[in-house]
């Protein structure tokens, strides 16, 4: 196979195997590490694609740059969620949440 | 401004400025700016829309560069409508959220977050790019999900649910641009369709990953599980914006890649068609067992949003038939807004018996209608378009897919308005009985309340009479939704 | 090179990515697959310059290991050590862990393989191999600067990116709102904290050099504002942990630092609607500057945004509320 398939193989394995984590791992940790996999897969099409030509498409190259930095965006806030999660549980009765308690 | 195709940019560059104005603001002054910046990014969306209505489609190059190098942005029928929702629902939401600080989860950071959501939104609507349409639904789905962490400690796990929700979603959604990019060269929404309609190009894949991506987002059964916590542990103002709004973002970009872009799929559109009713059916069964009324509502979207996917195999069979077609995209449009104001609406009665009683358990909110009459009347409004009574825009979209439904010869289909409507009646007037009852001898009283101004009081009913309203206005309508129609799709 | 058969390197560096990713993926303790996770990053990294992307890979060694492995580094370390192992539920049926992992991989296969067919077809016969390169190099001498990328990304979708530091505002905005009450921090051991200080005051300096040099970089060769600013943030970190980070009296500079990037952005738009008649339009005249103005404010900013971050997940408090 050519090397732009078999890069693009690789991608739908990362992509593969993150979206499963994703969905059925309990640590929410996890899923954050799945998240910046899936992304990776999926940037790593973007980028394979680009190479197709020489030079390689910057417009591609350009649309992956904003990917990561969409996913990192997503990935802090995902980790503070989870700390302040954690920090909660940790300390009940301490915690100073507004929540009122009812409800799912 | 002579030039109408400047507002296409100003719809998202004022409420992203606003956001970072808002940002920045000492709180006391958060809630006067944020209602002129609604009131003009409202009157702007407006005038908007009002001019694509009249005079058709309009476009604008971004950065001076056209096509296919630089970034579109384009406003047809479609975008008016949910343009023009937008502003208006949004500035019902904002008006409420600014007399009543609750209603925000008490934290100024629901002004920037806010904005940074309507920006989004707005962005989404007039975009002409794909893979803008997929930068634009991120600011959407991250500022959201801030947005519902405002509600506290119980919402910081739905908060982080819908994070990843919303992450595989835009993911997949980004490999299939990948995949249209490749194979069409352009990413320009309607170029790209143009391209991949003349090379025959089988979009199975493609079309499978957009509406698993899409269908996340906008929580289509099975994958919804998400929505009702987040949507009910969020603040007031939140889950109304969430629930009328944001899932309908999801929606609407589904429309877009479906009929501009990838093409028909007749079985995926039977497929959708099917998880629509059963989400209509799944969603009403499951509202009528819930005890707290932010759960009814929250469960009510999903079923409301089932509706919503009739359109695909509706227009899939029409086969051209000028009557069928604008009888689904005209229900559709329907039922999109009258959905919109009717749950925004609901949404924020909750929010107000919430923050006068301090409780929105069912049982034990009987016999408000005396001391709250408007809120009550407000929900019941919004009922009616919910359940589909004339004269409300919920009764002329459910009819009109009927319509389609008979026309095209699957009568299959017009089972799931009818039927619908019969639960949604059933789960809305629950709690509309318990809150009518007159006082037993045994009842409880009702707990201390605090007083809750005009505004509060009333912005949910007005909300719910526009529905109504729109519904005497005939076909204004289905002309706004198909107007710059899609390739072979529309009348 | 998307015609030629694909070479040893080409395979071992593949494998060893998938590889990399299961490791994080499928790690017990969440340390092991922090710690599988930068492993990764490098790997990718390698795998990006191989593909002829090194601006991507300085952006995936900067942001995507560099300032989501601090991240990650940051949480694992201050959170549990490992969530709860599947199977240690009580009551749990043996062999049931088993069970959820054989589907689980199963799962993985079927949709890797669904997807790779996928992928193959659309870069398959009939597909538009140009893709917008040729348009892009035919127009670098209005660019404003040498570097494709940059131009595509500051000056032809530059909207794009106006979008993207958006999303990086949105997430300093969720985080610092979900800020409760101050946490206090590990305290550090006395001799660490010498060492460690000094090699903050002597690595900070340089790292914001290295932050100068990648920006300007960025307009003849790989580089840019969102390298930059990662190389910033990573040096605004390094002080914190250091105990030299900022303190309560500079919340109103962090803010301000935090909005000068956007906000220029704006201004650039709307000076192009009032000069060019559309939105974000460059004067090819300008071009040059105002994107070396735009960039330098962004990478600010963005360093900033990074760095409230990271602060947030560690403190209870941030300066800036």
């Amino acid at each position: 196979m050519s090397t732009l398939e078999w890069y693009l193989w690789v991608a739908a394995a990362l992509l593969g195997l993150a979206c499963v984590r994703l969905l059925l791992a309990r640590d929410p940790l996890v899923r954050l590490i799945a998240i910046n996999v899936a992304g990776s897969g999926s940037l790593l099409v973007l980028v394979a694609l680009a190479a197709r030509t020489d030079p390689p498409d910057p417009v591609l190259h350009a649309l992956v740059l904003t990917g990561i930095v969409i996913t990192v965006a997503f990935t802090g806030v995902g980790l503070v969620l989870l700390r302040r999660a954690e920090e909660a549980a940790e300390a009940p009765g301490e915690d100073g949440a507004a929540g009122n308690g009812e409800g799912p | 401004m002579n030039d109408p195709s400047a507002l296409l940019g100003l719809v998202v560059l004022g409420p992203l400025a606003l956001v970072l104005v808002t940002g920045v603001l000492p709180e006391r002054w958060l809630p006067p700016v944020g209602l002129a910046g609604a009131a003009g990014t409202s009157a702007a969306a407006l005038v908007l829309a009002a001019h694509v209505g009249r005079s058709g489609p309009v476009g604008h190059d971004l950065a001076g560069w056209g096509p296919p190098l630089g970034i579109v942005l384009r406003a047809d029928g479609l975008s008016a409508l949910f343009l023009a929702l937008t502003a208006l629902v949004g500035a019902g939401v904002t008006v409420y959220a600014a007399s009543d600080r609750a209603a925000t989860g008490d934290h100024p950071r629901f002004w920037p977050l806010w904005f940074a959501v309507w920006a989004g939104l707005d962005a989404v609507y007039v975009a002409g790019d794909l893979f803008n349409t997929y930068v634009a639904l991120e600011v959407v789905g991250l500022a959201a999900v801030g947005l519902v962490a405002l509600g506290g400690g119980p919402a910081w796990g739905p908060a982080l649910r819908y994070l990843f929700v919303a992450v595989l979603g835009s993911t997949l959604l980004l490999v299939a641009v990948a995949l249209v990019y490749a194979q069409a060269g352009t990413l320009e929404l309607l170029a790209a369709g143009e391209r991949l309609a003349s090379s025959g190009w089988d979009s199975r894949w493609a079309a499978v990953l957009v509406v698993v991506a899409l269908g996340l987002k906008a929580a289509l059964v099975p994958m919804h599980a998400w929505l009702p916590p987040a949507h009910g542990s969020a603040p007031t103002a939140v889950s109304a914006v969430l629930s009328a709004l944001v899932v309908k973002a999801a929606f609407f970009v589904l429309v877009r890649m479906w009929f501009w872009v990838l093409g028909p799929e007749p079985v995926l559109a039977v497929v959708l068609g099917l998880l629509g009713a059963l989400a209509v059916l799944w969603g009403g069964v499951l509202a009528l067992a819930q005890r707290h009324l932010k759960q009814v509502v929250a469960y009510s979207t999903v079923a409301q949003m089932g509706y919503l996917f009739l359109l695909f195999p509706l227009t899939s069979a029409a086969a051209g038939d000028p009557e069928v077609l604008r009888a689904a995209w005209g229900g559709t449009a329907a039922l999109v807004v009258g959905h919109g104001f009717a749950k925004a609406s609901l949404f924020l009665s909750a929010g107000t018996l919430k923050s006068v009683y301090g409780t929105d358990s069912l049982s034990e909110l009987a016999r408000v209608v005396r001391p709250l009459p408007s809120v009550v009347m407000g929900m019941g409004v919004a009922a009616v378009t919910l359940a589909g009574l004339p004269p409300s825009l919920g009764f002329a979209g459910k009819w009109q897919l009927v319509v389609a439904s008979v026309g095209s010869g699957q009568w299959g289909w017009a089972a799931v308005p009818i039927g619908g409507g019969l639960l949604s009646a059933a789960y809305l007037l629950k709690p509309l009985t318990v809150m009518l009852r007159e006082p037993q001898d045994r009842a409880r009283p009702l707990p201390e309340s605090r007083s809750a101004s005009l505004r509060v009081r009333y912005a949910p009913l007005l909300l719910a009479l526009v529905p109504l309203v729109l519904g005497l206005a005939g076909p204004a309508l289905p002309d706004l939704a198909t107007t710059g129609g899609p390739p072979g799709g529309g009348p | 090179m998307g015609d030629d058969p694909v070479g040893l390197l080409d395979v071992l560096l593949g494998l060893a990515v998938v590889a990399g990713a299961a490791t994080a993926l499928t790690a017990r303790r969440r340390m092991g697959a922090v710690v599988s996770f930068l492993v990764l990053g490098v790997l990718l990294a390698v795998l990006w310059s191989r593909l002829g992307a090194p601006d991507v890979a300085l952006a995936e060694a900067a942001i995507g290991t560099g300032v989501t492995g601090a991240l990650f580094v940051d949480a694992v370390t201050r959170g549990p050590p490992a969530a709860r192992p599947p199977g240690a539920v009580p009551g749990a049926v043996p062999g049931a862990g088993a069970r959820a992992g054989v589907s689980g991989a199963l799962a993985a296969v079927l949709l890797g393989a669904g997807l790779g067919t996928a992928f193959a077809g659309a870069a398959g016969a009939g597909a538009a191999p140009g893709g917008l390169t040729g348009q892009v190099l035919g127009r670098m001498d209005v660019a404003g600067v040498e570097h494709p990328v940059s131009a595509v990304l500051l000056n032809f979708r530059s909207y794009d990116t106006l979008l993207e530091v958006v999303v990086l505002f949105v997430a300093v905005l969720s985080v610092t709102a979900t800020l409760g009450e101050e946490r206090p921090r590990h305290p550090a051991p006395a001799a660490r904290a010498a060492t460690l200080v000094w090699f903050c005051r002597v690595m900070a300096p340089v790292l914001v050099l290295v932050a100068a040099w990648v920006l300007f970089a960025g307009s003849d060769r790989p580089g840019g504002a969102f390298q930059s600013g990662a190389v910033l943030a990573g040096a605004l970190i390094l002080m914190d942990t250091a105990g030299l980070g900022p303190g309560p009296d500079h919340g109103r500079l962090l803010r301000v630092a935090l909005v000068v990037g956007p906000a220029a952005f704006l201004v650039v738009a709307a000076g192009g609607l009032v000069a060019e008649g559309e939105w974000l339009a460059l004067d090819p005249v300008w071009a040059g500057g105002l994107i070396v103005a735009v960039e330098t404010l962004l990478a600010l900013s963005i360093g900033v945004a990074l760095t409230v971050v990271f602060l947030a997940l560690g403190r209870g408090r941030v300066s800036p509320p």
